[in-house]
């Protein structure tokens, strides 16, 4: 509650107003001013009404009001949002001055679309909001991870355990069926929009194949954006999660909003902030190596060929091999510093605010490591009583070195790795054709420490926000800012490794670089019409313009060995890319308020894209959303303190991505050819009538408030149709294309949400609450365009296929079975083994959870409190494709069963052509059982598992040192905690925690992990002074 | 204080004036993407050079398993599978047929830019793509491709239909070829011959005897194909190849030998193809060997790979970058001299002039012998050893089989003499995982089957069944 208080403190006084009430009462008049016991300002705005009457007025922008009372004995009520209601009775005087305190208030305000606060009880929708504190206890350095658990609804999903890895962020699921469409929730701060681009940008050469599937987006993580954000300059987050909440925001939300409020400068003497943190992690979950067999094939070992088999003879103690846990030795123990210095100061005209903060952190992999140094600078300046003026300045640095992931990947090679292999250490000079698998895959150290993907990114967020109260009832608004980074990244391959011996090392540079511009002007005026009905109206402008551009040179065939620059490559490639991109956009809303407990908000917005045909690129879409607070409305039992029941109707258009619609020719791949260039026509054709999608979401819910305020509930339902969708359809290359880009399809996506908080204890030193999040999602394929049958496969891989089907859901993935009869008994073939059926894919499950829930408990002792947060993914299946590999190779416990005599459980076909129970006796062969890929290898029904998890995701101890001792110290408050992340975890996956995407941040693509950095078990200490 | 205030509500109407002034300007015609050319800029110079890339890829693609059909090539992970060869049907489609279908209406567009020469070219390329498409898969879409969304399930043509429009495109190649005047005409943008009409002219002539050639089942008119071929390729410098370079390395060096060298293992010689060589079939030892096959380290004796057969013994040979058809710079043959050749001699004995016959025979050989660099001496030795200046019919194919390395033509040869080992000598399909008989065809790639059932399920036959032409 307290920081809301804080935050009605900068943006003001008009953010809530009340108009004049028109009084009819006869009698005498009082006048005052009402400011704030804080620090003295004039509230602006402050309801003051005669209690009992209908009978009020607000202050005007001096904080002076003039009010008719019916008679001596009558009773002022002073009300304002974020401060303690103040009755005094009249008793004759006439002038009554009132200071208002900051104060607990039922009515709690969220900061809503374009930033504007509201008082919870007028929404007629869900909205989130978490705490400074919940974000610099999560422990993460990204605040898209902060959001884990804190608010229903919101899917995460990370695409790397290493420090500076990319994070996915879904807000009531999948909304585009379009295989190459972010769901990325839209990230506005303080106004501005800001990026959350994952820039996967080219990395590898195509004169390697990486195998099925891999690509750029595989082989490192890229990080989102988001990252770049200094943690510590949060005020508050609010999730905006469902299309009426974003109504105002257009096209550009359709995937949810993130409003992230920072930290402004404070009026009063200088206040400095120091924060020390330190910490350390370890992997998480790995898999069990086997510790028995040594390499080779049964009885002979170190074959030349293909020796990464471990299948080999029993170790005995005094061969002279010894014994490796490759994957629990390889990792090491990660580690990282922050240290950040802010400062805030001024006065009522002027305020402003200082910080700088640096984060260091060592990953787990060798050699990796990411740095994150943040300043931000912010300013107000408040002219006169009407205007003020706000600037802030965030710069960015940020970057590391990533591990290389994927295929041929430091993961890649462990699943390779026999266990007789040291991967603490090589042999110096490293040889690629003298390793110990003779050039077939790389040592895991050697990989760790050559092949280098060093990012380098300079970002600058600069924003202007200027308010003029034209009156107590009219204000202009008007925020203007821009977000700029420049992205500097070099890979380094060597040529001593699998990937870069092919054509003798290469080195890749690559700059991207984004520009976006938001402007938003805007007026909001209220007015009482009558007694009860009050209507309070906005509308603004909109633009926004992005120009993205990534340049990417690859130079190959290294003349120096170990010097990574261009300039040593004798084949030199680029490509490049420049996407622009605008919208613009009229938008509008009135609410009406009647009688403070039925609110009714009417928005309309009509968008302009710039990547519609132009025919098309206008649209309109409405939304409508209702709050009926029941508590106000009439008395309610005693049990109850409130309870409001809201509901919302929503329409949302949305648009395509740039350069979808028209003919255009491109470099043509392997192009230039000897100084001769080619083009060649782009393979996706755009519809010249392409016109915008729309989804229309129904959204009800309910709120009540219990016992003395101690239980309270929070329930929402929602359902969102999509029509029209923009799709890309892949239809027949005979047609000259790949993919044709239009409306082809239809989706739906239901769910419910639950917020639960409970305050069992609630004593003046001791408090304990419980908060409960729970939600479900369920995206359901409606239509497919006919043209492409009625599915879309997003990934075939392993055996499971992630795919869309009509009448399926979003997330489900399709598998090859074994050989069954009819009634489902596995079929054994004459050599003792089942069949995989690679002609048939049958459903196999989802890779989306039933449900996921949450539980934050709280507790508080004086100076001291502690938090833990619960997670609960129930449901929702993953292939761990790396797997396949460890166990065909006979790394893993799992295949200590290895020539063992065994007689599968199933049916065959005796000689008269009829089931009988299966008395085959077989061999648990390695090349005709675990390697065989008919038999066992692939199997989708091995290898698809359930990854569902509990997970202690996140402890924070924290003691705020007595005054008693910080008297005697130069210091106001010292605060230690203790952060603990991931500290318990259980699942019935086997292998690797199954939290991490294969195909990366911001890939629709779910159900695979694996050959990704293993997530981490952390641990932190965090000291924060205040002088 | 008012005044300034006044001059703020001032700027807010300039503001916002500013912000809605070029919504009226364009300010959203932004969707055109600047690192592309549209379709008024982009140059028929600039279409040619990756129709011609394209279809060097994909007769590289075609052969890497064909080749494993003749036996030329055989997999060390396995005998040959059902293969579909999407990557080329999604290149000829979506790179070769694509913009030559540009490249001919801007080209043929009447007015004053009107470009004969292009288009000219553009139509034996075209014939080209066309014949790859029906020797690998049979029906294929033909006269309804093409048309972007106004027909995404464009039916297939027949096969009969599609040597028919083969025969008409290089007929009107070759009638373009023939204009005076051209607006524009290829030149260094030509990868392949640099510009030179007359090559083209004569590759058309050639390609139009290769593909009458192919119907010899169903009735060929001999003669034609003579005459044809007499007006076709007339040395190795006419051969119609895309040379490779370091920056762009052909795919044979980058795929299989570069692969095969660093332990990621694809596919090398058969030992049908290294037992014909080293003199198993004919009693003759063939100085192409070495510069065809290298032998492992250590190694020195050539065994060919048998992937069909757990009882052979380990191959020894490996195409490598300094083996001839896998360097770094090593062109991909499309239609050489030696092949013209070849076809004069089969068309020319079949039609009983043996004279001629022979006399193509015997170049076919030596352009081949030629290109590959082979010492004159040996060659000639080779030349007039008994196994091969005997002119018939199996030793015209055999030779036309070792000048076809690498290459779609020689599994058509095969298919069309039924793989008969009287011609083909000692040539044996193993009995592999069930099947007995060679492919005759590649299926259809899974994305056609997805995205094009209905025409698929039309025209689909089993993988050993043989074409129309083969029949």
């Amino acid at each position: 509650m307290k920081q809301w208080l804080t935050l009605i403190r900068w943006i003001g006084a008009w953010s809530l107003m009340l108009c004049s009430i028109q009084g009819f009462a006869q009698g005498r008049v009082v006048t005052g001013t009402v400011t704030s016991a804080d620090d003295g300002a004039p509230l602006i705005g402050v309801n003051v009404y005669v209690k009992g009457t209908t009978t009020g007025t607000v202050t005007d922008l001096d904080g002076k009001y003039r009010i008719e009372v019916p008679s001596d004995d009558a009773v002022l009520v002073f009300s304002y949002v974020g401060f303690a209601d103040q009755e005094v009775p009249v008793a004759g005087k006439d002038v009554i001055d009132v200071a208002m305190s900051p104060g607990e208030q039922l009515s709690e305000v969220v900061v809503t679309a374009l930033g504007i606060s509201r008082e919870r009880k007028a929404l007629g929708y869900s909205v989130t909001n978490i705490s400074e504190e919940d974000v610099a206890n999560s422990g993460e350095i990204n605040v898209a991870t902060a959001l884990q658990g804190r608010t229903p609804g919101v899917y995460l999903s990370r695409s790397s355990g290493t420090p500076g890895g990319g994070v996915s962020v879904l807000i009531r699921g999948i909304n585009s069926l379009d295989p190459g469409r972010s769901n990325a929730p839209l990230y506005v701060i303080d106004g501005i929009e800001v990026s959350d681009d994952v820039d996967v940008l080219p990395i590898t050469s195509d004169k390697v194949s990486l195998g099925v599937a891999a690509s750029s987006a595989t082989q490192s993580t890229t990080p989102n954006r988001i990252i770049d954000l200094d943690m510590g300059e949060i005020e508050s987050i609010s999730v905006l999660r469902g299309a009426a909440a974003t109504a105002l925001y257009g096209i550009r939300a359709a995937n949810g909003v993130i409003v992230i409020t920072t930290k402004k400068g404070k009026a009063g003497k200088p206040k400095v902030e120091v924060d020390y943190s330190s910490g350390w992690e370890n992997p998480l979950k790995v898999p069990r190596v086997q510790q028995q067999f040594i390499d080779g094939h049964r009885n002979d070992s170190k074959k030349r060929t293909w020796i990464f088999y471990n299948w080999g003879p029993e170790w005995r103690p005094e061969s002279a091999d010894q014994l490796h846990d490759t994957y629990g030795e390889f990792f090491r123990t990660g580690t990282s510093q922050g240290l950040s210095a802010r400062i805030t100061a001024g006065n009522d005209v002027f305020n402003y605010r200082l910080g700088a903060s640096i984060q260091s952190a060592q990953g787990i992999v060798p050699n990796t490591w990411y740095d994150k140094r943040n300043f931000t600078l912010g300013a107000s300046y408040k002219v006169g009583t009407r205007f003020r003026i706000e600037g802030s300045l965030m710069y960015a640095n940020t970057g590391g070195n990533k591990p290389h992931e994927g295929r041929k990947s430091v993961m890649n090679v462990i699943a390779y790795t026999p266990n007789v292999v040291d991967l603490t250490t090589y042999e110096k000079p490293y040889k690629y054709s003298e390793n110990f698998s003779l050039g077939i895959i790389d040592h895991a150290l050697y990989l760790a420490e050559h092949n280098t993907y060093i990012d380098d990114v300079n970002r600058l967020l600069g924003s202007i926000r200027a308010e003029y109260q034209l009156s107590p009832a009219l204000s202009l608004h008007y925020v203007i800012g821009m977000d700029g980074y420049d992205d500097s990244r070099q890979r380094n391959v060597s040529p001593e490794t699998d990937e870069g011996n092919n054509m003798h090392g290469f080195v890749v540079r690559n700059f991207a670089r984004k520009r976006s511009l938001t402007s938003n002007l805007f007026a909001r005026y209220n007015q009482q019409l009558g007694s009860r009905l009050g209507l309070s109206l906005l509308v603004g402008q909109y633009l926004y313009h992005s120009r993205k551009t990534w340049q990417s040179i690859r130079g190959e065939n290294l003349a120096v060995n170990e010097f990574y620059n261009l300039n040593n490559t004798a084949e030199l490639f680029q490509s490049n890319a420049d996407v622009w991109y605008r919208n613009m956009a009229f938008y509008g809303e009135a609410t009406f308020d009647y009688d403070h407990f039925l609110y009714l908000s009417v928005t309309g917005r009509n968008d302009y894209s710039s990547s519609l045909p132009a025919a098309n690129r206008s649209y309109f879409f409405p939304s409508f959303n209702l709050s009926w607070v029941l508590s106000d409305m009439t008395d309610l039992p005693k049990a109850i303190n409130y309870a409001k029941l809201r509901a919302s109707y929503a329409i949302v258009g949305k648009d395509a991505s740039p350069y979808k619609v028209g003919r255009y020719f491109g470099l043509a791949s392997n192009f230039p050819f000897n100084d001769v260039l080619g083009y060649a026509l782009a393979t996706t054709i755009g519809d010249e009538n392409l016109r915008p999608e729309f989804s229309r979401t129904l959204e009800a819910g309910l709120e009540l408030r219990l016992a003395d305020n101690r239980i309270g509930l929070d329930f929402s339902w929602y359902k969102t149709s999509v029509q029209d969708m923009i799709l890309s359809v892949p239809i027949s290359n005979a047609t000259g294309a790949a993919v044709y880009l239009t409306n082809a399809g239809s989706m739906e996506n239901r769910g419910m949400e639950l917020s639960m908080d409970i305050t069992p204890i609630k004593t003046s030193n001791f408090n304990w609450t419980s908060t409960l999040n729970w939600y479900t999602n369920e995206g359901k394929v409606l239509e497919i365009s006919e043209d492409i049958g009625d599915e879309i496969v997003l990934m075939s891989l392993r055996g499971v296929t992630n795919k869309y089907v009509v009448g399926g859901k979003i997330g489900d993935l399709y598998g090859n079975p074994w050989n069954r009869t009819p009634d489902g008994q596995l079929i054994i073939e004459s050599d003792g083994y089942p069949r995989v059926n690679w002609d048939t894919m049958v459903y196999m499950g989802n890779a989306f959870p039933d449900w996921v829930a949450s539980w934050i408990n709280d507790f508080s002792y004086k100076g001291l409190s502690l938090s833990f947060l619960w997670e609960w993914k129930k449901g929702g299946k993953a292939i761990d494709i790396s797997r396949t590999y460890s166990i065909g190779n006979g790394i893993l416990e799992e295949t200590l069963d290895r020539y063992m005599k065994v007689v599968f459980k199933g049916v065959r076909l005796d000689d008269n052509g009829n089931y009988v129970p299966n008395d085959i006796e077989t061999e648990l062969h390695p090349t005709y059982f675990y390697r065989n890929w008919r038999v066992y290898r692939y199997a989708p029904e091995v290898y698809l598992m359930d990854a569902s998890w509990i997970r202690l995701r996140n402890v924070s101890l924290t003691w705020r040192v007595p005054e008693s001792i910080t008297a005697k110290l130069p210091v106001s408050n010292v605060r230690i905690s203790l952060i603990g992340s991931n500290l318990f975890l259980n699942t019935p996956f086997k292998g690797f925690d199954p939290e991490l995407n294969y195909f990366g941040g911001q890939s629709n693509i779910y159900g695979y992990v694996g050959l990704r950095t293993p997530s981490t078990r952390s641990y932190s200490v965090r000291v924060k002074l205040t002088f | 204080m008012t005044r300034i205030t006044h001059i703020f509500g001032k700027a807010w109407l300039a503001l916002a004036l500013a912000i809605a002034l070029p919504a009226c300007n364009g300010f959203l015609d932004v969707n055109q993407d600047p690192t592309r050319l549209g379709e008024d800029q982009v140059d028929v110079s600039l279409l040619l050079p990756t129709t011609i890339e394209a279809l060097a890829r994909v007769h590289y693609s075609l052969a890497y398993t064909a080749s494993q059909v003749t036996h030329q090539m055989d997999a060390f992970g396995g005998y040959y599978g059902e293969f579909t060869n999407s990557s080329a049907w999604s290149t000829i489609y979506l790179k070769g047929m694509n913009n030559l279908k540009v490249l001919e209406e801007k080209a043929l567009a009447q007015g004053e830019e009107y470009s004969p020469h292009y288009g000219g070219v553009a139509k034996i390329l075209e014939a080209m793509y066309v014949g790859l498409l029906t020797t690998t898969w049979e029906n294929v879409p033909y006269s309804e491709a093409l048309k972007g969304s106004e027909n995404v399930q464009p039916a297939y043509d027949a096969q009969p239909d599609l040597y028919n429009r083969i025969q008409a495109l290089l007929d009107e190649g070759l009638a373009l070829l023939d204009a005076e005047t051209s607006y524009l005409s290829p030149g260094s943008d030509d990868l392949a011959y640099g510009g030179d009409l007359d090559k083209w002219k004569r590759l058309a002539h050639s390609l139009k005897a290769r593909y009458m050639l192919h119907l010899s089942n169903k009735g060929a008119d001999w003669n034609a194909i003579l005459s044809e071929a007499a007006q076709g390729l007339a040395s190795n410098d006419d051969n119609f190849q895309l040379f490779y370079s370091a920056a762009n390395p052909n795919p044979w060096f980058t795929n299989v030998a570069k692969a095969n060298e660093t332990g990621n293992f694809s596919i090398t010689h058969a030992s049908y193809f290294i037992n014909l060589l080293k003199g198993e079939i004919y009693p003759v030892v063939d100085p192409r060997l070495p510069l065809i096959a290298a032998l492992r380290d250590g190694d020195t004796t050539y065994i060919g790979e048998e992937s069909w057969n757990p009882d052979a013994p380990e191959s020894t040979v490996l195409p490598t970058k300094d083996t001839w058809y896998s360097t770094e710079g090593a062109p991909i043959l499309m239609m050489t001299f030696a092949e013209s050749k070849f076809i004069e001699a089969e068309a020319a004995f079949q039609a009983g002039d043996m004279d001629r016959a022979a006399a193509a025979y015997q170049a076919g050989i030596a352009a081949h012998m030629d290109m590959l660099g082979v010492d004159p001496a040996q060659r000639d030795a080779y030349m007039s050893h008994p196994a091969v200046s005997t002119v018939d019919l199996e030793r015209i194919m055999m030779q036309k089989y070792i000048a076809l390395f690498l290459h779609q033509e020689a599994w058509t040869d095969m298919r069309r003499y039924h793989f008969d080992p009287n011609v083909f000598r000692g040539f044996v399909e193993p009995d592999y995982l069930g099947r007995n008989q060679p492919g005759q065809r590649a299926r259809y790639p899974v994305s056609e089957e997805t995205r094009n059932t209905a025409n698929v399920e039309a025209n689909r036959k089993d993988f050993t069944t043989p074409m129309w032409f083969a029949e």
